[in-house]
């Protein structure tokens, strides 16, 4: 159970006026409106809230050092967290995109007159201190990406050369050449001129086995001639790991099969794996096994020249 | 999200009306429909910070609009921070 005294930092002795001052005084530090992101702020907020309702006034402190019940305590706790939503701390959880206030009151930064309209004489206009004004140089990069990275998505860390680290989301189904900008992040401008930004061209690591055709993935994968005139059920390889197959009878090389959903990209518009086969004979032929097809040609030969 | 009345903001916020009238007077506040004077979400929670930032931390008039604009500055930026991480494709 909280221990309102502890988290207030006062003693039961303490007077009214000093549990106010002790409260007021965390409360500006972990105001989750003042410390907006902040979750651990958000989370210290709260119990110091809950321990001023408990012991903030004359009232509340005297049944609290005669010991409510742990029921009753409860219900004022629940009933509590249940107005946080309108109450403290709920104005910056409003302030996400497209936030009325956040974008039409705070995008002066910089250029407001508002200090002005306020303390009744201007800042330095700007203009006054510059004769030109340039945008900052935009930043460019190359980042090289891991294949499974760029069929499905991910994110990987780049170190910018001014040492600041920026986690990068890699789009599912991104290709080489492809650019990522991040505005904002490049060179200062000059005078009033805005920040650059920063490009990153990706470039794809090849991955053994797999080629990229749009949004479908092709494999090769071999199979025996066996198979080939028999079906059968192989192992083939995915971004995922390997799956079982069934492969028809009368398959050749150069067959394809299409495995749905395997390919590139993510969710619906994810494409498809197309599985080439390549019929492959015993590099070293058992002569038993020569001796069964040369007895099995007179009945089987065929010409695959002739159409 | 929610939009109420004038009346039911006043309720829900715990605050009679004259409060939030002077809350619109000083600029602290823009109700989302500025001729009906329904509010939002915003709009209370807004209101809810104003009583909270006067009655626990004492902040007066001429303070109370400097860190109304700094805080709309910061929600802002914060804002712009979320969407770097995305890049945008070219």
């Amino acid at each position: 159970m909280t221990d309102p005294y502890k988290v207030l930092g006062v003693s039961k002795t303490s007077s009214i006026e000093e549990i106010k001052k002790s409260y007021r005084k965390l409360a500006k530090k972990y105001h989750p409106d003042l410390n907006p992101g902040n979750k651990d702020a958000e989370k210290s907020f709260k119990e110091i809230s809950h321990s001023f309702d408990l012991i903030g006034s004359a009232e509340n402190k005297a049944k609290f050092d005669r010991g409510e019940t742990d029921e009753q305590q409860q219900k004022q706790y629940d009933e509590f967290t249940k107005k946080q939503g309108l109450r403290k701390g709920a104005f910056h959880q409003t302030q996400r995109d497209g936030a009325r206030y956040a974008h039409s009151f705070g995008e002066n930064f910089g250029g407001s007159d508002f200090f002005e309209n306020l303390f009744g004489h201007g800042r330095r206009d700007k203009k006054e201190d510059h004769d030109f004004n340039f945008a900052g140089e935009d930043l460019n990069y190359k980042m090289e990406v891991e294949f499974r990275d760029a069929a499905l998505g991910g994110k990987q860390n780049i170190i910018l050369p001014n040492g600041k680290t920026l986690e990068v989301t890699i789009p599912a189904g991104i290709d080489s050449g492809k650019k990522l900008r991040f505005k904002g992040l490049g060179g200062l401008g000059i005078g009033s001129g805005s920040v650059g930004d920063v490009y990153i061209e990706i470039e794809v690591k090849p991955l053994p086995g797999f080629k990229r055709s749009g949004r479908d993935l092709e494999v090769e994968v071999p199979i025996s001639f066996i198979e080939a005139i028999t079906g059968g059920e192989i192992k083939v390889p995915t971004l995922e790991g390997e799956i079982l197959m069934k492969i028809p009878p009368g398959v050749s090389t150069g067959s394809k099969l299409r495995i749905k959903g395997r390919g590139i990209g993510a969710g619906e518009s994810r494409g498809n794996e197309i599985v080439v086969l390549k019929v492959v004979i015993p590099k070293d032929i058992d002569p038993d096994l020569k001796t069964a097809v040369e007895n099995l040609k007179s009945r089987f030969e065929y010409n695959p020249r002739m159409p | 999200m929610k939009i109420v009345k004038f009346e039911e903001a006043c309720d829900l916020c715990g605050v009679n009306k004259e409060v939030i009238i002077h809350f619109i007077e000083e600029d602290w506040i823009h109700p989302a429909d500025e001729k009906t004077m329904k509010m939002d979400d915003e709009d209370l929670a807004r209101i809810c910070l104003i009583c909270e930032l006067k009655d626990d931390f004492g902040v007066n008039e001429e303070g109370m609009s400097i860190i109304l604009h700094l805080l709309d500055q910061l929600n802002l930026i914060y804002s712009k921070i979320d969407k770097f991480h995305q890049g945008e494709v070219l």
